[in-house]
């Protein structure tokens, strides 16, 4: 198994020193799973889980200086595979009311914005069409925006990082922002 | 920062909050839209400033006292200085919840997430522009 979390993490700090201040070059411990570094690109669930989330560190390896991070990866993969969704659903929306764009276009920059932080180059889910009624194509994403607005601040009270506690806190009220913009389309 | 410090910290926030929403809630006529997100934003910043009280009597430690007055920024002599007056509001009181989040946890961290939430939200309805990370970005 090649070993991408450990690049992912580097970039993680590389990318995020005002987000994940205080990022110690601890030595790769534990091999973790791939499943965590993504969702399938596939999904079409509005709130996507890692499908193999073991965040339990090696056996008797509590106090290992990685534990924490392994913990908190299943956490990164949520926010990174939210993100993707998103970025997607703003595309389908786009696509069929090209007027939204001007709206959109700064809220599906800020999405990749997280993505950066989280250390993910992955690529947008190619995003189910966007409904024929304009109201309810913005209605869908407002929606989706409130769902990911929850699901980050679940994780974040979840995280073991407090640094990762923050990122996700604030990634939550950026997605809260984005719905109320929305609302005024 | 400790948890506590950073209890402390955003109480003080949220005292100047409730200080400043006041001020605009006296300032115009009462059905005005400035009027009612301030009244709006003063209930919501009592409730939390209720419940990080709570937090701090909960750990046996004074919780900071309001102070006798604030220094506003600038004069709040119409709607736009109003609602600059709630961007700055929300836009430290993020700061403050930011720094709580990262120093919490349990139900202290879950309240101070929810609070930069909710003062992400109010920001944008004040005029803000949203952001990719409220609290935490360069603000």
């Amino acid at each position: 198994v090649p070993a991408p979390p450990i690049s992912r993490r580097l970039l993680l700090c590389a990318t995020t020193a005002v987000l994940l201040s205080g990022c110690s070059d601890e030595p790769a411990a534990a091999p973790r799973s791939p499943a965590t570094t993504g969702a399938d690109p596939g999904s079409t669930t509005a709130d996507p889980s890692p499908t193999t989330a073991d965040p339990k560190p090696t056996a008797g390896g509590t106090d290992s200086p990685d534990t924490e991070v392994s913990a908190d990866d299943p956490l990164v993969a949520n926010a990174v595979a939210g993100a993707l969704e998103l970025a997607g659903a703003y595309t389908a929306l786009v696509v069929r009311h090209p007027d939204t764009r001007r709206t959109t276009a700064p809220l599906r920059a800020h999405l990749l914005e997280h993505l950066a932080a989280l250390g993910d180059d992955g690529r947008p889910t190619r995003p189910a069409p966007a409904a024929r009624s304009r109201r309810r194509a913005v209605q869908a994403v407002v929606t989706a925006e409130r769902a990911a607005a929850a699901a980050r601040m679940e994780d974040a009270v979840a995280a073991a990082s407090g640094d990762l506690a923050r990122a996700l806190a604030s990634i939550a009220a950026s997605h809260a922002q984005h719905a109320v913009e929305l609302e005024e389309l | 920062v400790t948890a506590i410090a950073a209890l402390q910290a955003a109480l003080a926030g949220e005292h100047a909050a409730i200080y400043g929403y006041s001020v605009i809630g006296g300032r115009f006529d009462a059905d005005s839209g400035v009027v009612r997100l301030a009244i709006e934003a003063h209930s919501e910043h009592r409730a939390v400033r209720d419940a990080l009280v709570e937090a701090l009597l909960g750990r046996e430690e004074s919780p900071v006292p309001t102070e006798p007055g604030y220094e506003l920024p600038a004069p709040v002599d119409g709607a736009a200085a109003a609602r600059a007056l709630g961007r700055l509001i929300e836009d430290r009181c993020g700061v403050l919840h930011a720094a709580l989040v990262a120093t919490a946890e349990g139900v202290e961290r879950r309240l101070a997430a929810q609070a930069l939430v909710d003062s992400a939200v109010r920001a944008v309805r004040w005029g803000a522009a949203p952001s990719a990370f409220p609290g935490v970005g360069a603000t």
